[in-house]
């Protein structure tokens, strides 16, 4: 196969990108440590970096550090009950995150920084939390000129754990920075990007400071690349040692060292050496450079060049100062060179004996421009030299003072090695490396500092590419769904999992409606079968409840669509342990196949398409296989209580964690490490694969809050001209407003009465380009109260009844198709008919608002029983879901939706405002979810970071409709809760919810969001796509 | 995963050689990759649940570069608590799951049935039984044998018929298993019955 350089390839994407993170399994008590030997560069300033995706929780009483200032008085910034703490030199000093941190599908961004020469004493100590600067509880400030633990001389410094044995850290790390003397702030390490969520760039000019690092964990040997150009080559037919020597054949060969200031001998002190045989076949032309670090014509630091005679010249720092000393070796005869600076003075060894001492001092070291060393080439005049080398060692100590003899053994690499290139292979080789620096490992300090870190139990296989920039599918452990779900065990990044409990299951943190998908499933039990199960997350109740899973563990696969078991799928061959069985799951047609050892079962043939040849199963067979249908993640379970275990590689790790040699086979994307090749276009479940979302959610839906002037005010930063404004005064009792471009600014409707619409023009006096302007009302804009304003982006402009699909009845509408949301106003008919919405797909959530007089807010929702179009939900009651006839018994079309002649929806002499949403990928969702009556609530997946939640219990009476936001939670948990059917004011004590970087869950057992058994309906807008987005 | 240049390269990435920068694809290209002086790679695993590992060696005198890391045993004592807590968190979670009928009986509903009482006697029986194995234990090798003791299961092979229908033998198959005794609990009563089962026997 030819390849080209990459430099012929297009770049896949713009901006920084994180190739690898290092997983930490805490159960194997993974980290890394080195003791620091010198003293710090300031103790009193320093600056901690590290991305981190969180792995198990465990118990809240666990505690996982990051980074451990081993010493009496150990010093920590570590993950504890969640929240995150930075404790120094002794107890008094503990800085604490209100928030907490536990959401475990995304990355985080931790920037501490420490500077206690502050003049603000609350500013000496800072945590930064994805760009956010975080609120901290603490009971002390630092006094000034206080020296931090960790980078303090003779302290171990611990990445990962507090030392050997203790508090290991358990997750993923990537692009872990120490800098010591200076406190830098969160954007030096990182920008917003384009969806608002907090992303890693390149980071430069840093002064890392003495006891300073940079872990890449990339892995890397630490060494000057070397390049051959011409024909360059390791030939036997002359060597000194070894079986090889360097061969330039004087004729475009020569090799090539990248400049570098080790190579400087800035000190004053230095050698370099080397064997050399010059053939007799040589004649004296001028210039044959045989050593050099000048490529063009400017001046040399230090050049050896043949001419009639042999010359060894040198520049001092100057570059004007030259010397010159010129020897003759003999023709096809090794002789050894050693140019020594010792303390400034510089002299040359010839096998071993001294035979000149250069004038000029040298105590700064060698003139030096930015030009490489190049071997076999001279620079001024580019003439090529024809000879042979052997043993070229450069080191940054003067390692010959005296008359020596020369070493006729391979020179060895020591700590003052700087470059050392052997010969000692097959004749015509040209493979040149550099047998010095620092080897390949996983602690290798990238700063330049080398600061190095000593890996513990951690493996070539911990090198993961679940990155910042590339997020991929793990298993979720905080994906609890109903009351009997158990969680699993899991470790080794959330990729392996073991049950509990027969009823146990887990799934992962991504999910899919469309597209093909691939991933590995292995089982590292001896003697026990892996399984590969897949579940529907939006019918998928857990356990024994709604079951709606594919399961296949050889013979007929056990399938579940939506409740109903079928046993209609093909049989599958047995497979047993060790087996890495693969999964193509392609959503466009409607199949699943799977592999065993690379094999397709029943002949599969996953690129197929809509011949489906060889599927395991079909939508035919699970009808919510169906592009679009269902929303599909990897999962486990085993209903047999044996409880096998399995390791999940969504193209992440396909050593399994180290119980394979990983295979590096990629998608077609070139993403991922599958231990057997994706079949042709399934990828990769990671977040560089999901699609892009169809709407840049900041640009559709937004909230803003303000504090009341009693005035008039323009409120801002909305980001665009909303079409329907929802305010809701946040400290006292007041009714909710609601403002729509199609009725009007001067038109209140309130969600917590039947009212008619409110006429007032005191409230909203106009929609503006970036928000909306406020008159004096106090119900939004009362002097010394607070709002909150939830604003969605329609058309700007209200379409006439010939500019979209009409139903029955007579409707304009303002809307946005993309997003999925339009206002629909209409006027009443007392006959049954359909109304036209304007939207592409069926809306999924209808709000109906009788505004010319009194009636009951209607709401229909997709997800209110398993017959949605024949029940009927109130926004300004507590009532439950009623079996009800008003929306005709006839679900919504991708044009209209019907309505009986039930008053709220549709009587003669009343117009009607209708809000309609449907679900639009990574933007926003409409759906539902059972509650456990658990604190360690439903988990409830979106597919993005919520920007706003309302929820709705269906299935009983008493319960309000809270909404949650991020604007008003800033972080977790969300608490302020605000009910659509009440005029109470914000609310923090019942129903609280995390907000998490791929959908939300229930933190306590509140009726509101969370019964056992409760069904609950909810409308949510992101923040940030899940392809985008931080963990919260 | 490769070696080149003492790195370590455990999936393609973007490879700089002799001054050329070759695309991830190159990893598709084993006569590329060996005349570019790249070789494959693996790791003798060291089980870190009972060894700490330490620092790597990579051996490259043959046609693939063979990483080796110093392992130390673990510290058996130490390894002794976790067995035993695993055993408590075990015991919880079984005991756990039946608590209900209890609290069903405490409060006036229906007696705790028979196999149930007999289940979670048991397995208080056989807590104790664990614990005072493992605090019989000595040393690592010990320590290994118990978590992974051998078995043989003989199961019924699985018949699916056109219709779907699955039935169980009488033909049967025979696996080797290696069995973690904290993990070998009587099963619930309740539980799903395994259709395939026949037995499972230490070697």
């Amino acid at each position: 196969m030819a390849l080209l350089p990459s430099s012929a390839i297009p770049s896949a994407s713009g901006g920084y990108t994180i190739d690898q993170s290092l997983r930490f399994n805490d159960d194997d008590d993974a980290s890394l440590n080195k003791t620091w030997g010198s003293s710090p560069t300031e103790a009193n300033r320093f600056t901690f970096s590290v991305w981190v995706k969180r792995g198990v929780l465990d118990s809240s009483t666990a505690q996982y550090w990051l980074l451990g200032a081993k010493s009496s008085a150990e010093s920590n910034i570590k993950f504890y009950e969640d929240k995150l703490y930075l404790h120094l030199t002794g107890s008094n000093y503990d800085f604490i995150t209100d928030a907490v941190f536990r959401d475990t599908s995304a990355w985080y961004h931790i920037v501490v920084t420490y500077d206690s020469d502050d003049g603000t004493p609350a500013d000496r100590c800072k945590i930064y939390v994805n760009g956010v600067r975080q609120s901290l509880s603490t009971s002390t400030t630092i006094p000034s000129g206080t020296d931090n633990e960790f980078t303090k001389n003779g302290t171990e410094c611990w990445i990962g754990s507090h030392d050997a044995s203790n508090f290991h850290f358990d997750g993923y790390m990537a692009d872990v920075y120490l800098i010591d003397g200076t406190a830098y702030d969160a954007d030096d390490f990182g920008e917003e990007g384009d969806y608002g969520e907090w992303k890693p760039k390149e980071v430069t000019g840093l002064t890392y400071g003495t006891n300073g690092f940079y872990l890449d964990f990339s892995n890397t040997a630490i060494k000057h690349d070397i390049t051959a150009s011409g024909d360059a080559q390791h030939s036997t037919s002359e060597n000194k040692i070894g079986s090889s020597s360097l061969y330039f054949d004087g004729s475009g060969d020569y090799l090539t060292v990248p400049n570098h200031e080790d190579l400087w001998f800035s000190s004053g002190n230095g050698t370099i050496e080397f064997w050399f045989l010059d053939p007799s076949v040589n004649t004296a032309v001028n210039n044959k450079g045989v050593f050099t670090t000048e490529a063009g014509t400017g001046s040399t630091s230090f050049d050896v060049q043949y001419d009639s005679g042999f010359t060894f010249r040198l520049r001092t720092t100057g570059g004007t100062n030259e010397d010159n000393y010129v020897t003759d070796p003999s023709d096809d005869t090794w002789t050894h060179y050693a140019l020594v600076l010792n303390n400034g003075v510089a002299k040359l060894y010839v096998d071993g004996t001294l035979e000149n001492t250069y004038s000029n001092d040298y105590s700064d070291g060698l003139y030096h421009t930015t030009d490489d060393l190049r071997i076999g080439r001279s620079g001024s005049n580019h003439d090529y030299w024809n000879g042979y080398l052997d043993e070229i060692r450069i080191s940054n100590n003067a390692r010959y003072t005296t008359t020596f003899t020369p070493s006729t053994t391979a020179f060895t690499d020591d700590d003052n090695t700087l470059l050392l290139i052997h010969s000692n292979t097959s004749d015509g080789s040209t493979t040149f490396t550099d047998s010095s620096g620092v080897e390949g490992n996983l602690g290798n300090d990238q700063s330049g500092e080398d600061n190095h870190f000593t890996p513990n139990n951690l493996t070539a296989s911990d090198q993961m590419l679940d990155s910042p920039t590339n997020n991929f599918c793990t298993f979720n452990p905080i994906g609890k769904l109903h009351d009997s779900y158990t969680s699993g065990t899991m470790s080794e990044g959330n990729l392996k999992t073991h049950l509990s409990s027969p009823d146990a299951e887990n799934f992962g943190t991504m999910a899919q409606s469309t597209g093909k998908w691939y991933w590995e499933v292995y089982t590292a039990v001896s003697g026990a079968i892996p399984i590969i199960a897949t579940f529907d997350l939006k019918t998928h109740k857990g356990g024994s409840s709604t079951r709606s899973y594919i399961s296949v563990s050889g013979g007929t696969p056990t399938v579940y669509d939506n409740g109903s078991e079928s046993t209609a799928a093909p049989s599958t061959p047995s497979h047993s342990a060790t087996d890495v069985l693969g999964v193509a799951l392609d959503l466009d047609n409607g199949a699943l196949y799977t592999s065993i050892n690379g094999t397709w079962s029943n002949s599969g043939d996953p690129t197929s398409g809509a011949s489906k040849t060889g599927a395991t199963v079909t939508s035919s067979v699970h009808t919510r296989l169906a592009s679009g249908v269902g929303e599909w993640t990897p999962a486990y379970m085993d209903g047999s209580g044996n409880d096998y275990g399995i390791i999940l590689n969504c193209g992440q790790d396909s050593s399994f964690a180290g119980n394979k040699t990983s295979q590096g086979n990629q998608d077609g994307n070139e993403i991922g490490d599958f231990y057997y090749t994706p079949p042709t276009d399934f990828l990769a479940l990671c977040t560089s694969n999901l699609p892009d979302p169809a709407v840049i959610p900041s640009e559709h839906f937004n909230t803003v809050l303000w504090g009341g002037n009693s005035s008039t005010q323009s409120i801002t930063g909305v980001g665009f001209q909303p079409d329907l404004t929802w305010i809701k005064q946040r400290n006292s009792t007041q009714w909710h407003q609601l403002t729509d471009s199609v009725r009007g600014t001067s038109s209140q409707l309130n969600t917590n009465d039947i009212a008619a619409q409110d006429t007032a023009t005191d409230k909203i006096t106009s929609f503006d380009s970036d928000g909306f302007s406020l008159d004096s009302h106090e119900g939004v804009n009362d002097s010394g109260d607070t709002y909150v304003g939830w604003n969605w982006l329609a058309g700007n402009a209200t379409l006439g009844t010939g500019s979209f699909t009409q139903g029955d009845i007579a409707s304009t509408c303002s809307r946005n198709v993309d997003a999925g949301f339009s206002i629909v106003k209409y006027s009443g008919t007392s006959s049954t008919g359909t109304i036209g919405h304007g939207l592409s797909k069926a809306p999924e959530m209808i709000i109906v608002k009788r505004y010319t007089a009194t009636d009951d807010w209607a709401v229909y929702h997709s997800g209110n029983t398993s017959a949605p179009e024949t029940e009927f939900l109130k926004l300004n009651e507590t009532n439950a879901t009623a079996d009800d006839t008003n929306w005709n018994d006839t679900a919504p079309t991708s044009s209209v939706f019907s309505v009986n002649t039930y008053g709220a929806m549709n009587t003669t002499g009343s117009d009607y405002i209708a809000y309609c949403f449907h679900s639009v990928d990574g933007y926003s969702k409409v759906g539902s979810y059972t509650g456990n009556g658990n604190a360690d609530g439903t988990f409830v997946y979106t597919g993005f970071r919520p920007a706003y939640v309302l929820i709705k219990r269906s299935n009983s009476a008493g319960q309000g409709a809270p909404i949650f936001d991020s604007a008003r939670d800033e972080y977790n948990m969300t608490v302020k809760r605000l009910n659509s059917n009440d005029s109470v004011a914000e609310l923090t004590t019942d129903g609280n919810i995390d907000l998490l970087s791929n959908g939300f869950k229930a933190r306590n057992t509140d009726g509101s969001v969370n019964t056992s058994g409760g069904e609950y309906i909810y409308l949510a807008f992101a923040e940030t796509p899940f392809k985008h987005s931080n963990a919260r | 995963m490769w070696y080149y240049n003492a790195t370590i390269i455990k999936t393609p990435k973007s490879l700089t050689v002799n001054g050329v920068t070759y695309p991830p694809a190159v990893f598709r290209n084993a006569d590329l990759l060996s005349s570019l002086g790249v070789v494959p790679y693996r790791e003798e695993r060291v089980d870190q649940r009972y060894y700490w590992t330490g620092a790597l060696t990579v051996d490259t005198s043959g046609d693939e570069a063979i990483g080796t890391y110093t392992q130390t045993d673990r510290d058996v004592d130490k390894l002794k608590e976790g067995m035993l807590d695993t055993i408590n968190s075990q015991v919880a979670s079984k005991q756990g799951s039946i608590d209900w009928y209890w609290a069903r009986a405490s409060k006036g509903g229906k007696a705790v049935p028979a196999d149930i009482q007999t289940y979670a006697d048991t397995i208080y029986t056989e807590q104790a039984t664990k614990e005072s194995e493992v605090a019989a234990l000595t040393d690592l090798a010990g320590i290994i044998e118990y978590e992974n003791r051998a078995y043989t299961e003989t199961r019924k092979v699985k018949h699916s018929a056109e219709d779907g229908t699955e039935t169980y033998g009488p033909e049967t198959d025979t696996h080797n298993r290696e069995i973690n005794m904290l993990q070998h609990w009587t099963a619930n009563p309740t539980d799903e019955v395994d259709p395939a089962f026949v037995s499972l026997v230490a070697d």
